[in-house]
């Protein structure tokens, strides 16, 4: 290897460290941060790593607020919300792609106009149903507005298009009628495209925000990500960022727990998704 | 034959018959709940927000009369309204061309064959599109903690003190800015990695042999090659950008002054701090405008500058 070529990979090397350093720094202090005293967050000058770990800050994060309670909202949401659109995306999709029907087209242009209708536009009239509906502070006002599909009904129409008619009509042939074709013959050929698509949901339902914070003002029926925010405001004049930041790991951890689980997912549904676009 | 036809009609025709019909009402079940769910919920309310803006309701009155556009001339004399517009597309274009201009760079190292442990770099860079929005704002919020944070240890080692960000107006929305782009830097890295990776090796070769070096062939084979996905990455991140809301509810609640207030922060805040719902409704139906007109505009520019594999 020549000199010069060795130095260009050094500088390579050195120059996506630097990246990596920055990007992954936020992850690296709020861990180091969690595990601090409080002494050791307001010491001076800033120590980078706690001397001993204070796993009692996670503790603490889960005393001082109703954290179990938030952590079960969000398990609830997620979980419908994620089943739910699936189920929706999945009938939707099927009928869409392999049923004929008068209009079917049009229709389907009518649920693809609704791309073009930002979330924030039907916002005051929700909440308006909402609690017309007396769904405040409800299971139901968190998950109902959110069910409807459009992303997974666009992406398996398309996927149940491109399947070969040849399967299906032997299925039929052999007695099976549309929902079990749907079931038994469509689904599994498309295990990828669902996974992905659960994957990308779930997240979505885990991070959301605005919405549980329009529909819900009790503690009781607050969701994870609004939930942790009463860390701040709980510890008084100076926020105990070490119980803040013990909070924020566990709201981050079943994602952190999925990502490593499925990256190749995540990074193969971003590229799909560009590739598509 | 009359008889033996009207026999066969009845044993062979109605099951066609019933089964198309079958077909229809198998239809009819599949996508009925997603329709009535999106008409309660998507429909009904878009045309309910473009009657509401019409009027003057509060929230908190039962009562609301029709006044024409007066929401939007109200709208419009707006001060904070126009304020709101500049933050909302300084942080936009902020956002989206550093963003752009940094993933592409890391892209174009992340492709570098001599590259060890890429999938490693790979992850690392990605992982801040799988986060909370509202639980890292929280961390970004530490680390800027003028006084005992970790941008102030770096800072004041080099003999400067960090102001406290959140509290200036002039600095709080470069800060969030900062935030946003760590947040999206992920999304478009493995996008734009994977652009790289699919671009035509012969194209590069023969740009080789004509004699282009690494850089030309960069500027004139590779980036339109990929000019496509820098089009997707470019409307999707407007997209998003313009709707930012969980790092101002968060960070700054729009303040200090208004100076951090973004489009659909300031659109909450009119709706469900200030009850004004008729308002908030026109502000919300300009964010329809906005997002439906830029759209439009995206797809006229994007012929120039865009090429799509095969020549047209």
């Amino acid at each position: 290897m020549t000199p010069r070529r060795w130095l260009s990979g050094a500088a390579l090397h050195g120059t996506v460290l630097l990246g990596a350093v920055a990007v992954g720094f936020p992850f690296f202090y709020m861990l180091a941060t969690s595990l601090k005293t409080l002494a050791e967050v307001y010491a001076v000058p800033l120590t980078w790593l706690p001397e001993r770990p204070a796993w009692e800050n996670y503790a603490e994060a889960w005393r001082s607020v109703p954290f179990g309670r938030f952590a079960l909202n969000s398990l609830i949401c997620t979980a419908t919300l994620t089943l739910g659109k699936f189920a929706m995306g999945l009938s939707c999709g099927y009928a869409f792609a392999r049923l004929r029907f008068p209009g079917r087209d049009p229709l389907f242009g009518l649920i693809l106009l609704t791309f073009m209708i930002p979330g924030q536009i039907t916002l005051i009239p929700r909440f308006v149903l909402v609690n017309e509906l007396g769904w405040i502070n409800t299971y139901a006002g968190l998950i109902v507005p959110e069910l409807a599909s459009v992303f997974a009904t666009f992406l398996l129409r398309e996927h149940f298009r491109s399947l070969p008619q040849d399967i299906f009509d032997a299925a039929r042939i052999d007695g099976a009628g549309h929902l079990r074709q749907m079931l038994q013959i469509a689904l599994p050929m498309s295990v990828p495209i669902v996974t992905t698509l659960l994957l990308l949901a779930a997240v979505a339902s885990w991070n959301e925000y605005l919405w549980p914070l329009i529909v819900t003002n009790t503690q009781d029926m607050r969701t994870l990500p609004i939930g942790v925010q009463a860390l701040k405001f709980k510890t008084g004049e100076i926020p105990q960022w070490n119980v803040v930041m013990a909070g924020a790991t566990m709201v981050l951890l079943p994602l952190v727990v999925l990502f490593l689980a499925a990256q190749k997912k995540f990074v193969e549904g971003a590229m799909q998704g560009a590739l598509k676009g | 034959m009359a008889i033996g036809g009207s026999g066969l009609r009845v044993g062979g025709c109605r099951p066609m018959l019933t089964e198309r019909r079958r077909e229809h009402l198998v239809f009819l079940l599949l996508v009925l709940p997603n329709l009535a769910l999106l008409t309660v919920w998507t429909y009904w309310p878009f045309l309910s927000s473009l009657y509401l803006s019409l009027t003057n309701w509060n929230l908190l009155r039962p009562t609301r009369q029709f006044v024409g556009l007066a929401n939007y001339e109200a709208l419009l004399a707006s001060a904070r309204f126009w304020q709101v517009v500049a933050n909302t597309l300084l942080y936009t274009l902020g956002t989206v061309f550093i963003r752009l201009a940094l993933s592409l760079g890391l892209a174009v190292l992340l492709n570098q064959s001599q590259l060890v442990l890429r999938p490693l770099w790979r992850l690392i860079v990605f992982s801040p599109h799988v986060t909370t929005s509202a639980a890292m704002a929280l961390v970004w919020l530490s680390v800027y903690d003028p006084n005992h944070g970790p941008l102030e240890a770096v800072v004041s080692t080099l003999g400067f003190h960090l102001p406290n960000l959140m509290a200036s107006t002039t600095l709080v929305l470069p800060a969030l800015i900062v935030v946003g782009i760590w947040k999206g830097i992920g999304f478009s890295t493995v996008v734009f990695l994977a652009a790289l990776q699919g671009v035509p090796k012969e194209l590069r070769e023969a740009a080789a042999v004509d004699g282009a070096g690494a850089c030309r062939s960069f500027w004139h084979v590779s980036l339109p090659a990929i000019s496509p996905v820098t089009y997707f990455l470019l409307v999707t991140g407007f997209i998003d950008a313009f709707q930012t809301f969980d790092l101002v509810a968060v960070m700054t609640g729009g303040g200090p002054a208004n100076a951090s207030a973004l489009y659909v922060y300031y659109l909450y805040q009119e709706a469900f701090h200030y009850y004004r719902a008729g308002y908030a409704s026109a502000v919300a139906v300009v964010f329809l405008l906005v997002m439906v007109s830029f759209t439009w505009f995206q797809t006229r520019v994007a012929q120039r500058w865009v090429h799509y594999g095969e020549a047209p």
